[in-house]
């Protein structure tokens, strides 16, 4: 991961500066949406929260995921909320309970939560994801110390240019990642499609079950 | 197979404009479920089976484990379908009894008799919905999927297609506002278990880079040869985040506190599927998961397979000592179901060839008894028509249509009433309690053995005490039904009704031939007493062979242990 990000890095001018400014923005936006008394502005900063990460998503190289994010949470997800809110009209006054008392026990279960995930999670990801995202200091000597120690510079950007120019070769040698997506979907997992199927069927058939009106 | 019954029924359930013929939609259930087993019967005979055949690219796999499991699936909720399948009660009369008459005539009452459809119970909601049979089929997909998957993301997504299936048939009876309820407190709950379990399938991808179960296990037992501490000490830790999902999902101990307020709260006929088929396949799976990562190289200190014995011991002594308090008769059985996942669960986890054994016999014969059990109630239920309940107290119940035997308190007596159901109803609860002659005496010893064998002594002692307890209340059932005066009393004006004769005509080609009068007492539907009666002779008559039942067990288990190429 950090060879990928090293080597945006060289060639579209990708700076790991960029990637802070997200995370900064995107805990900005996690605070305003829990802080917020007005649901609907909440939800607000939720959609702008996912946009947020599924932006830095598609930069880091996730171009999938980052799709899928705004398709699923921002297209469908919240704005199925924003709807409900804003159809069932919740009174805000009825929101302005004292939630003070919780903070502790929310910053204990983070504490927790990131302590049990980084004894479990495998150390390649730690150290790229969460420690980075932690110090921004730590992850500039990285690549310092990547650029001194393991590679010549102008080699290396040389071969990129080599495997990422535009040519008409280049959907043959990386395929995007949607294309690989569909290919492994379609061939040799596509039982899985096929019970995912069923349970979507089966979702539609309950929804109208539940909802249909009975003579 | 399956999958395109269902496709059909959801065809024709879509174009059916009339509520009333959701029983024929049952009874096709009924045979599309019968050629199912026959299939899954004939599965048995191929080749290689005994070692297991990945189906579908390694996604899903079929031993003789699962075919047999299968099987078993099939028939219980065939049983469960029977439920609904007929009309609760019949009418005899003593003219209509040939064979001549019953084959080439037809009955008609006079017009749309008030009393008939009462007496038959046609416009009993069960009856109206069509879409049961439906929800029913796709679960059992599910779970038939569960058994037999062989992969992480399968394991998910049969979970998924089996949870949700079993929301929609908790909710689907609409009317009733308990049910709704309970619909979605195990909607809630079952999403929190899914989420348990994506995170450890997550972390063990993350991990291992593997969803394959097979390479899994490669992986998990070349660790602990090579003592490579770096992976064995996380594995465990997905694993028990992947079974602290399952176990939340079949409600043992210290997850269980949904089971009895969502068994409560739905109908009776559908707390029976949903008490016995989900925990069926999840055990199937846990037996997978357990036999094949509890592996002797494995050298380090703590093995996942520890807390799924913690989990027994918390079971054994929840499911008693919380069953001692209730007076719902079926928040009891919730409780019991989960003192019984307590022996199951230890069976499970000492993983020796006799307590795989005495696990696949004690699942078959709890699940059995647990089915007859509830169909029992059910018939209870049905049975009392035509009684009137003098205590005020009962007849406040919520939802009695749906469920209307609710508290131990209405059972009172009962064997004043119908003596041969109060007597079913007894051995089931002694097989539940393990007393001698009975086939739960017999799995229960097995369980004990093989765990004095594999020297767990402290959790045998526990589950005998337990066991001792749990039969408190059981007896107390017992006590209530049998010594105590019953407060029905016969409605007078309807029995006048009856005893003047029901009249209807028997037509041949349109044309009346004769005029009868069913004036009989009506009597519970011969689909729901011979169901009964089976189930029960099985449980009691266990003794007399148990030849069968035991070498079937016993086979399956060394199969799982012996590779068919040694």
């Amino acid at each position: 991961m950090t060879i990928h990000l090293l080597n945006d890095y060289c060639t579209n001018g990708f700076k790991i500066e960029f990637v802070d400014m997200i995370y900064l923005v995107s805990i900005f936006l996690g605070i305003l949406t829990i802080v917020n008394r007005n649901p609907i502005v909440s939800v607000l900063f939720l959609i702008g929260l996912f946009v947020n990460v599924a932006g830095l998503l598609i930069l880091v190289g996730y171009n999938f995921i980052g799709l899928a994010y705004i398709l699923v949470y921002v297209g469908a997800v919240s704005i199925l909320f924003l709807f409900i809110l804003m159809l069932i009209n919740i009174r805000i006054s009825e929101l302005l309970n004292e939630t003070n008392n919780d903070i502790p026990l929310a910053v204990l279960t983070v504490l927790l939560f990131f302590y049990i995930i980084g004894q479990v999670l495998p150390t390649n990801l730690t150290d790229n994801t969460i420690v980075s995202t932690l110090s921004n200091t730590f992850s500039d000597e990285r690549n310092t110390e990547l650029h001194n120690d393991f590679f010549n510079l102008r080699d290396l950007k040389q071969q990129i240019d080599y495997a990422s120019s535009h040519g008409w070769d280049n959907s043959l040698i990386e395929p995007t990642h949607i294309a690989s997506i569909g290919n492994i979907m379609y061939t040799s997992y596509s039982m899985w499609l096929i019970v995912s199927s069923i349970i979507l069927l089966l979702g539609m058939v309950g929804a109208i079950v539940i909802t249909i009106k009975q003579k | 197979m399956l999958l395109s019954s269902i496709f059909c029924l959801l065809l024709s359930n879509a174009i059916s404009f009339r509520r009333d013929t959701a029983i024929l939609y049952s009874r096709v259930g009924i045979i599309i479920l019968f050629y199912c087993i026959y299939l899954s019967y004939n599965n048995l005979f191929i080749t290689y089976l005994d070692s297991g055949i990945g189906l579908f690219g390694g996604l899903f796999y079929t031993s003789s484990i699962t075919q047999f499991f299968h099987i078993l699936i099939f028939t219980i909720s065939l049983l469960i379908l029977n439920m609904t399948g007929f009309y609760p009660r019949k009418l005899i009369s003593s003219s209509y009894l040939s064979l001549h008459r019953l084959l080439f005539t037809k009955v008609k009452f006079d017009n749309e008799n008030k009393s008939i459809n009462d007496l038959l119970l046609k416009k009993g909601e069960q009856y109206t919905i069509i879409e049961y049979t439906l929800m029913l089929l796709f679960i059992i997909t599910g779970s038939l999927l569960l058994i037999s998957s062989s992969d992480l993301v399968s394991i998910f997504l049969s979970i998924e297609l089996q949870s949700y299936g079993l929301y929609l048939l908790c909710t689907m009876y609409r009317n009733s506002e308990s049910s709704t309820s309970a619909g979605l407190t195990y909607f809630l709950l079952g999403g929190l278990a899914s989420c348990f379990i994506l995170l450890g399938i997550a972390l063990i991808y993350a991990n291992l880079g593997v969803t394959y179960l097979d390479s899994f296990y490669v992986i998990n037992n070349l660790a602990g040869i090579f003592n490579e501490q770096d992976i064995t000490t996380y594995i465990p830790y997905c694993l028990l985040l992947i079974a602290i999902g399952l176990l939340f999902k079949i409600s043992a101990a210290p997850f269980h506190f949904w089971s009895p307020d969502v068994y409560d709260g739905i109908p009776t006929i559908v707390t029976t599927f949903v008490a016995i088929i989900a925990k069926i396949s999840i055990l199937t799976l846990l037996l997978q998961l357990v036999h094949y990562t509890n592996s002797i190289y494995i050298t380090t200190q703590y093995s996942w397979t520890t807390s799924l014995l913690v989990s027994s011991l918390l079971s054994l002594v929840i499911g008693t000592v919380l069953g001692l308090t209730q007076f719902r008769i079926k928040r009891l059985f919730a409780y019991s179901t989960i003192s019984h996942l307590g022996f199951m669960l230890l069976a499970l986890t000492i993983n020796s060839v006799e307590s795989i054994q005495s696990f696949i016999f004690y699942l078959v014969q709890y699940s059995l008894s647990n089915l007859n059990a509830f169909i029992l109630l059910v018939a209870i239920g049905y049975s009392l028509f035509g009684y009137e309940d003098k205590n005020v107290h009962h007849n406040k119940l919520i939802d009695r249509n749906n469920s209307p035997i609710q508290l131990i308190s209405q059972l009172k007596g009962y064997f004043h009433i119908n003596s041969l159901l109060a007597l079913s109803l007894a051995i089931t609860l002694f097989s539940f309690a393990g007393i001698p002659p009975l086939m739960g005496f017999f799995a229960k010893q097995m369980v004990f053995s093989a765990a004095l064998q594999e020297g767990f002594v402290f959790l045998t002692l526990i589950g005998v005490l337990t066991s001792v307890i749990s039969a408190v209340y059981y007896l107390f059932i017992v006590k209530t039904m049998f010594f105590s005066e019953h407060s029905y009393t016969k409605i007078t004006y309807l029995y006048k009704k009856l005893f003047l004769g029901i009249p209807a005509l028997v037509l041949q080609n349109n044309k009346v031939i004769d005029n009868i009068q069913f004036n009989n007492k009506p009597s519970l539907s011969s689909s729901l007493s011979i169901t009964i009666s089976i189930l029960t002779l099985v449980i009691l008559l266990f003794m007399f062979m148990p030849n069968e039942w035991l070498h079937m067990s016993n086979i399956l288990a060394i199969v799982l242990f012996v590779p068919s190429g040694m």
